[in-house]
């Protein structure tokens, strides 16, 4: 997977996750909240509800205590005229604004008079035991619900006292859609009235649509109990409301339930949460396109790094980064750029000095630094001489020379390297070579050896161009010498030069010199031939060296 | 001495010089927990004329309340409602057969109130709600109030049918007495127990004084 996309997949599912978390906390903090303020307020509203009907009832109990101590009405009550008492209750009535209808009732509990229907005259009262609950009552007065044909009444008893006790006023307003309208536009909530419990509830009264009405009956024969918020869905919409029981010990049992519309309520915070949505989806898509664009540029930083260092790697040191902006990309770049330069400064280097010494040379002094001085190390040292090359050189033009020169060396230095030697100088027409220096070469002798026989066996090549026009050519000559050299950086702190110096060196040089005399190519101290156990020697003679006391011992190798 | 000290100290008289000489009759009065009730007035109705004199009685009113709270008197009795206090009183009753009515006046009325109807008066004040009196009106020489035993001892009654009246003001229906037939044989003494369904208290309306009226 690319590192754009890993990049866009991590930040934008980092920051969606994140993002997602918020909006489903605000979002569940909000309802929550939204809710509770729905429930506090219908619960507050059907506090409301209740003292308002309470409150009515109280109101109509002072109204009726007040009319029932009235002399007039003591009179016409111990008139004993049925008429007279009806037309006084009638009167009462009429100052009784919520009142639907009056009765007065002896203390054995049987109807004297009313305003409602003549046939209750003379019989029980249809509530005995609302009377019964006056008579317990410290103040002799009750209110309590109840049905009369088909029609639901809040009874309020008060006594008539004559002075004492004696009989009872009864008065009653209906609980109707009159008193359901009162109360909702009080209160801006849904009432209604209910009756029964269970499948056998039934609606008296309600300010809701007749669809609504048959809903929420639908729901309540189901859901009666009285704890508790209830939510019903009517007309497309979810309402939530409570029951509030307004008889406590009369049958049948005669409830109200408060509504208000849950949508409607819930409004603010849907808005809400449709902003905090598109909020939530205009960020993901902005903050996507950025890291799109970041990892764009960011990538294209690396690819174009990554293309550098290819090109580097693949010896391509003129491969340089655009530097673009002073950010961590750009600084990179910059010193990506300068790295390069300092890596072609060096090759430039590493060249320029292993053209000037050996590779070998070049990278010691490189890797180690350059240091006067130098170390005792056992090495092997070839000469190899071009004989007649003086005498040959001229009758040639000068150019000719130093070409046929170069073409010598060239083969030969190819030869050395090829055996891990390297060349220590050019002394004229001579070339001088190490083995076992700079790097550490157990077999220094035997590689030295394998390069002299191969150096011989590329005589008839590396020195056929060099004939005069008389057709007279070089000899060619390879002397091998195995001692301890001190090996190291001699000169001066501004001019020096690797090699080695000691005894060695010189008596590989005589040795050299002995090829003229032996008329062999090759020819190998005993010191070295003694290193070289898979090689076969033929012992050429003793000989003394100019400059040494004791003789050695020459070898050669027949190929 | 009350009036209804002096009524009994009348009866007591009368029963003592009756020629006929019959048995003794008591009646156990109780409420529904067996207690005794005492202060109810215990009334024998016999089939014989009765021997009762007319009463003349005063009830007053004085701190706004009646004085004093029950009067038994012989049905045809008058009463004079003096008025004692310095305002204005307003004495009515609605109970049936002695329906009264005397609006405000202060001091002595110009006329007396008779009752002529046997059975429960109750006495109230127009603007006065609280004040409240009983008055029982007799139409026997046989009645006793029971004492604190709740009993109510006749001594000689003479045999006969007798309807007994029972009646205390804290009878759950007050402004009827309780009626029982009694039969009383000859020189056999008769015990006789009654249970009655009564209130705690009369239930009439609260007393309000404004105490805080500094004139």
């Amino acid at each position: 997977m690319r590192f754009r996309t890993r990049l866009t997949l991590l930040f934008g599912g980092l920051l969606a996750v994140s993002l997602a978390t918020v909006l489903f906390s605000i979002e569940r903090i909000a309802k929550s909240s939204a809710l509770q303020g729905i429930e506090s307020t219908l619960s507050k509203t059907v506090e409301t509800v209740d003292k308002l009907h309470r409150q009515r009832i109280v109101s109509l109990q002072q109204n009726l205590r007040l009319l029932a101590g009235d002399y007039g009405f003591k009179s016409a009550y111990a008139s004993e005229d049925e008429l007279t008492i009806r037309s006084a209750l009638e009167n009462h009535q009429g100052r009784l604004v919520d009142a639907n209808l009056m009765a007065v009732c002896d203390l054995d509990g049987m109807v004297l008079s009313n305003t409602y229907q003549p046939s209750l005259n003379g019989l029980p009262f249809p509530w005995p035991n609302i009377l019964e609950q006056a008579d317990e009552s410290d103040s002799g007065e009750a209110a309590e619900i109840g049905v009369l044909d088909n029609r639901v009444y809040q009874f309020i008893v008060t006594p008539l006292l004559a002075p004492d006790l004696d009989a009872w006023v009864v008065s009653g307003f209906r609980l109707d859609e009159t008193t359901a309208l009162y109360l909702s536009g009080i209160t801006g909530s849904g009432v209604s009235f209910l009756k029964g419990r269970g499948q056998r509830t039934t609606m008296i009264a309600s300010t809701l649509s007749t669809s609504a009405q048959k809903a929420l009956l639908h729901f309540i024969q189901g859901n009666d109990d009285q704890a508790g918020l209830k939510q019903y869905r009517a007309e497309n919409e979810t309402h939530i409301g409570q029951l509030l029981t307004l008889n406590e010990s009369t049958s049948p049992l005669i409830m109200a339930f408060v509504q208000q519309s849950l949508d409607k309520a819930l409004a603010p915070y849907n808005t809400l949460s449709n902003y905090v949505t598109w909020i939530f989806i205009g960020s993901i898509a902005g903050v996507l396109l950025l890291i799109v664009a970041l990892s764009k540029n960011v990538t294209r930083s690396l690819t174009n790094l990554s293309r550098a260092a290819r090109s580097i790697a693949n010896g391509d040191l003129n491969a340089r980064i655009d530097v673009a902006g002073n950010d961590e990309f750009g600084l990179l770049s910059r010193t990506f750029n300068e790295m390069t330069e300092g890596l072609k400064e060096k090759e430039q280097v590493r060249d320029l000095l292993g053209k000037v010494v050996s590779p070998e040379i070049a990278g010691k002094l490189i890797r180690e630094g350059v240091e006067l001085g130098g170390e005792e190390r056992d090495v092997t040292i070839l000469f190899c001489d071009i004989q007649g090359f003086t005498k040959l050189s001229e009758s040639q033009p000068p150019t000719w020379v130093l070409n046929a020169l170069n073409t010598f060396f060239s083969g030969v230095s190819d030869i050395i390297e090829s055996h891990g030697g390297v060349v220590d100088k050019y002394i004229g027409d001579a070339v001088m070579a190490l083995f076992g220096v700079p790097a550490d070469d157990e077999q220094h002798a035997a590689n030295a050896v394998a390069c002299g026989i191969e150096m011989c066996q590329a005589a008839e090549q590396l020195i056929s161009m060099l004939r005069n026009k008389q057709g007279e050519y070089c000899r060619f000559g390879v002397g091998i010498h195995t001692g301890t050299v001190v090996a190291g950086n001699v000169g001066s702190a501004t001019r020096l030069n690797y090699t080695v110096i000691g005894d060695t060196v010189n008596v590989a040089s005589r040795v050299e010199g002995q090829t003229r005399v032996f008329d062999t190519p090759l020819l190998i101290t005993e010191a070295t031939a003694q290193r070289c156990n898979n090689i076969s020697f033929r012992e050429l003679d003793n000989v003394q060296l100019k400059g040494r006391k004791q003789a050695i011992t020459l070898f050669t190798v027949d190929h | 001495m009350s009036t209804l000290a002096r009524y009994m100290l009348v009866l007591s008289c009368l029963v003592l010089s009756a020629n006929l000489i019959a048995g003794e009759v008591t009646i156990t009065i109780e409420d529904k927990k067996n207690h005794p009730v005492h202060d109810t007035i215990i009334e024998l109705i016999g089939i014989a004329p009765n021997k009762i004199v007319k009463d003349s009685i005063e009830i007053t009113q004085k701190n706004k309340e009646f004085s004093p709270e029950i009067s038994v008197m012989p049905s045809g009795s008058s009463v004079l409602f003096t008025n004692e206090d310095p305002f204005q009183h307003h004495v009515y009753s609605v109970s049936k057969g002695n329906q009264f009515d005397l609006p405000l006046y202060q001091g002595t009325p110009s006329e007396q109130i008779t009752f002529e109807s046997p059975g429960v008066v109750k006495l109230g004040c127009n603007i006065h709600d609280w004040m409240l009196a009983f008055a029982y009106v007799s139409q026997s020489e046989h009645l006793i109030v029971t004492g604190v035993d709740g009993r109510a001892r006749f001594p000689d009654i003479p045999e006969g049918e007798y309807e007994l009246r029972i009646w205390n003001p804290r009878l759950k229906n007050n402004k009827k007495v309780v009626s029982q037939s009694l039969s009383v044989g000859r020189n056999t003494p008769v015990e006789h127990s009654v249970l009655l369904s009564l209130r705690k208290n009369i239930r009439k309306p609260p007393r309000i004084d404004n105490d805080n009226y500094q004139g």
